[in-house]
């Protein structure tokens, strides 16, 4: 709950600025002295931010339904596991949501099915999940620059950071080298 | 950076009592890029801050306090911390800035007196975990400020891979790995 109220703090910095693009308010920000967009403009980058947040908020909802299937194909500690992991994409999702209700439009919904491979044992599942957070992991590095809100690049610079946190430990649980590369989404 | 305390950095150490004299060091870590301004400043913040986390894995790799596993673990976070640093600063050299050949003498001073006062595998473990969280932190404000594209998606993959170093210490700490679903460095 602080975790999402810490998050809806950042979205709404952002629902400021779009606020302050409706009043049209362009011109030269003191702050850093660089020429700010205008009315338009600011507009137009809420609205590839919005298509930006939904990119993510499909990756997270994804990742939701893998951590509920490998937590009912797991048990004792990787089940644990599994579930800790699906409540933090919960919350994911849930913030991601919020913020593109902030910018007045509608978040993505998840699927009804999602493709599952043969989940034979607990290394085909350690697998699959390893699998969707380097998607993941690679889905934000390619985001983080196109955002135009600096808050929001910060927030999914933190998200960004936790799946790889999950990447390491799954790695970790499946045998291998938790943290092989120096800069995550390489090799992935 | 304002209100950064050292009692602030030092709770980051997720309650192992250190040294208040490891204090300047995480305050140093975790204010990199507070008086940066523009990209190349931002870079260059970056290039000192990889070089005392550099000096900071090297001292502790060779501390006799770590067992084996923990000595691995640090020498191979130090090898990636020093990864880090040949990347930024290639970056920062496209931009005309020029790399400093050595680590700010305050920050080697820092570091030595920071690990000075550290005598158990447990402290120089949590030791690292607050360094970790202190970049985590500078690096969420640098993904803030920064504007080009390179340097955001080069700082971003930083500050994933200090993550999952930090996952690690903590587990070796016999700590949730990963306690958030927010990692921003915040206490």
């Amino acid at each position: 709950m602080i975790e999402r109220r810490a998050f809806l703090a950042v979205a709404g910095t952002t629902l400021a600025g779009g606020v302050l693009a409706a009043c049209g308010s362009g011109g030269q920000d003191d702050s850093n002295g660089i020429a700010t967009e205008t009315g338009a403009e600011q507009s137009t980058a809420a609205s590839a931010d919005v298509s930006i947040l939904n990119q993510a908020l499909a990756v997270e909802q994804r990742a939701v339904a893998t951590y509920q299937t490998a937590a009912q194909h797991l048990s004792g500690a990787r089940r644990r596991t599994a579930q800790h992991f699906e409540a933090q994409e919960r919350v994911h999702v849930d913030a991601l949501s919020q913020a593109v209700l902030a910018l007045g439009a509608t978040p993505t919904t998840a699927r009804d099915r999602y493709a599952l491979p043969p989940l034979s044992d607990d290394d085909a599942v350690l697998r699959f999940a390893i699998g969707v957070e380097q998607i993941a992991v690679a889905q934000y590095l390619d985001l983080i620059p196109k955002l135009s809100s600096q808050n929001l690049r910060g927030t999914f610079a933190s998200i960004l950071t936790v799946e790889a946190e999950h990447l390491a430990v799954l790695r970790e649980e499946a045998g291998q080298e938790p943290v092989p590369d120096a800069f995550v989404g390489r090799g992935t | 950076m304002a209100g950064i305390t050292r009692r602030v950095a030092l709770r980051n150490a997720g309650g192992v009592t250190l040294a208040a004299s490891a204090a300047p060091l995480l305050v140093g870590v975790r204010t990199a890029f507070a008086a940066a301004t523009g990209d190349e400043e931002t870079m260059l913040a970056a290039v000192r801050l990889e070089q005392g986390l550099v000096i900071a894995y090297r001292t502790l790799a060779g501390s006799t306090a770590l067992d084996a596993d923990a000595a691995a673990l640090a020498r191979h976070f130090g090898d990636q911390e020093q990864a880090h640093l040949d990347a930024v600063s290639k970056q920062l050299q496209t931009l005309g800035g020029v790399v400093p050949g050595e680590p700010a003498p305050d920050m080697v001073k820092a570091g030595r007196e920071s690990l000075n006062a550290l005598h158990t595998q447990e402290q120089l473990l949590a030791f690292a975990g607050a360094l970790e969280t202190a970049a985590i932190a500078a690096y969420y404000e640098a993904q803030q400020s920064l504007r080009r594209a390179e340097f955001l998606q080069t700082t971003a993959a930083i500050m994933a891979n200090e993550g999952q170093h930090l996952a690690l210490l903590r587990e070796a700490l016999h700590r949730e790995p990963v306690p958030n679903a927010f990692e921003t460095g915040q206490p």
